[in-house]
């Protein structure tokens, strides 16, 4: 093994990274917002009364999670132009696909932390006469949110790493950023090193709190 | 909207995406083959009670799990090759970055299935004068491996929805194949929804399988008490 590392050109285009972990931080954030809340109406649906709903939802969440993400990245990216006449932004395109993927994901979460609660719960506020979102709000979901939390942060760091795929449609993240320095002085072992240790260790980091907060939660129990 | 559908480009030109879904499936198939055998491996380390044992396999396992998919495939094919002074074409990279990720995934699997198998049918197995791995091959697996099936099934499909990244780097599998297709036809809206129909049928197919094989585990477990 005679390579010598040369991380030199990597600390001359740094800002390059600085971009591209904000663009991964802007990305991240937004699709994860986005994802939670398309999430909590896919885990209503899914769990409502009406067999129509639960219909939509179900297909809903066969679609977007049968599918590789890469597949749905580039039908948004190519069906946005069709449906609105504009050419796709990269972000947009990306945060769409992300929004609606993880959306499917975090229903499901929901919708299993809903079921979690036992029937008696619901035939009891309804006894005293709570309605539907009166149930949810004050009854259900303070029960639920605990078995939903690990399973949420789980899939939330899933969303994050996901969103390098981001890159192959030319969206400025950090994967995308270590393809542009190691274009400058044709070192990529050290640009594509340094931001993979770059990516795990914030997600290393993200899934040791993670399971701090796993382990808080069990103890509160 | 007035857009016109047209698959018929898409129709004649089928054999490309055939191609590409060979692609896929001679990739899946091969990092499965590397991803089964270390994924026991690393399961048997990680429950070795020797920390000089353990320890390295829970880090390969975490770091493995940890790192985004694309930018394994990315870093096998554009660094890895510098690093070890051997060239590796796409096909050996995607093969290394997937099939290394998914033998820690399914290393948590063969562990969560072993360790699904009660305390007494381990000591069982030590009393009638077993030495561990006759005990897991005769005793733990057999039962383990009825528990563990429906687990291995999604972690299949989700190992054929992680090799579409590898056409990232050009290697020829369905959605590689598929760009060139939309480039050569300008149906790209087309093109990637017929890519999106073949990945539903096969990862729906296998989710199917997968329940299915959970329900009759069940069912039989029932049945027994």
């Amino acid at each position: 093994m005679t390579y010598h590392w040369n991380f030199t050109s990597i600390i001359r285009y740094r800002s390059l990274l600085y971009e591209g972990l904000g663009g991964t931080l802007q990305l991240g954030v937004a699709s994860l917002l986005s994802a939670l809340l398309i999430g909590i109406l896919v885990g209503l649906l899914r769990t409502s009364q009406p067999a129509g709903q639960r219909t939509i939802a179900s297909i809903y969440v066969g679609f977007f999670r049968n599918i590789p993400f890469l597949v749905q990245l580039f039908w948004f990216y190519y069906a946005i132009p069709v449906l609105t006449g504009v050419q796709a932004k990269p972000f947009v395109a990306a945060w769409i696909a992300l929004s609606l993927y993880g959306g499917a994901y975090f229903g499901e979460i929901y919708r299993a932390g809903i079921q979690s609660i036992e029937k008696g719960q619901w035939e009891a506020a309804r006894a005293i006469g709570l309605g539907y979102f009166e149930v949810m709000r004050s009854v259900v979901l303070p029960q639920a949110i605990r078995h939903m939390i690990p399973p949420l942060t789980t899939q939330a760091i899933e969303l994050i790493k996901l969103t390098t795929v981001a890159s192959t449609i030319a969206y400025f993240e950090l994967l995308y950023s270590a393809k542009l320095v190691s274009d400058q002085d044709l070192r990529p072992l050290e640009a594509y090193t340094s931001v993979a240790v770059i990516l795990i260790s914030i997600l290393l980091v993200l899934s040791f709190l993670a399971a701090r907060l796993e382990r808080r939660l069990q103890l509160a129990d | 909207m007035q857009y016109s559908w047209d698959f018929l480009p898409v129709w004649r030109h089928a054999d490309i995406l055939l191609d590409g879904v060979g692609g896929t499936l001679a990739l899946t198939a091969s990092a499965l083959a590397l991803a089964l055998p270390l994924g026991f491996v690393l399961a048997a380390m990680r429950m070795a009670p020797k920390r000089a044992i353990s320890a390295p396999a829970i880090i390969y396992i975490d770091l493995f799990r940890t790192a985004p998919a694309l930018v394994l495939v990315v870093w096998f094919y554009f660094a890895f090759p510098i690093l070890i002074g051997v060239n590796l074409d796409a096909y050996a990279a995607a093969l290394l970055a997937i099939g290394l990720q998914s033998a820690a995934y399914m290393a948590e699997v063969f562990r969560g299935g072993m360790q699904s198998i009660g305390k007494g049918q381990w000591d069982a197995g030590r009393a009638i004068g077993l030495t561990t791995p006759d005990t897991v091959r005769y005793v733990i697996l057999p039962q383990a491996v009825r528990r563990m099936a429906p687990v291995f099934l999604i972690r299949f499909a989700e190992l054929i929805k992680a090799t579409t990244l590898s056409g990232a780097i050009a290697y020829g599998e369905t959605v590689y194949r598929a760009s060139e297709l939309s480039s050569q036809t300008y149906r790209p809206f087309e093109v990637f929804t017929s890519v999106a129909a073949i990945f539903f049928v096969i990862i729906a197919g296998i989710g199917f399988g997968a329940r299915w094989l959970e329900r009759r585990f069940l069912q039989e477990n029932t049945a027994v008490q």
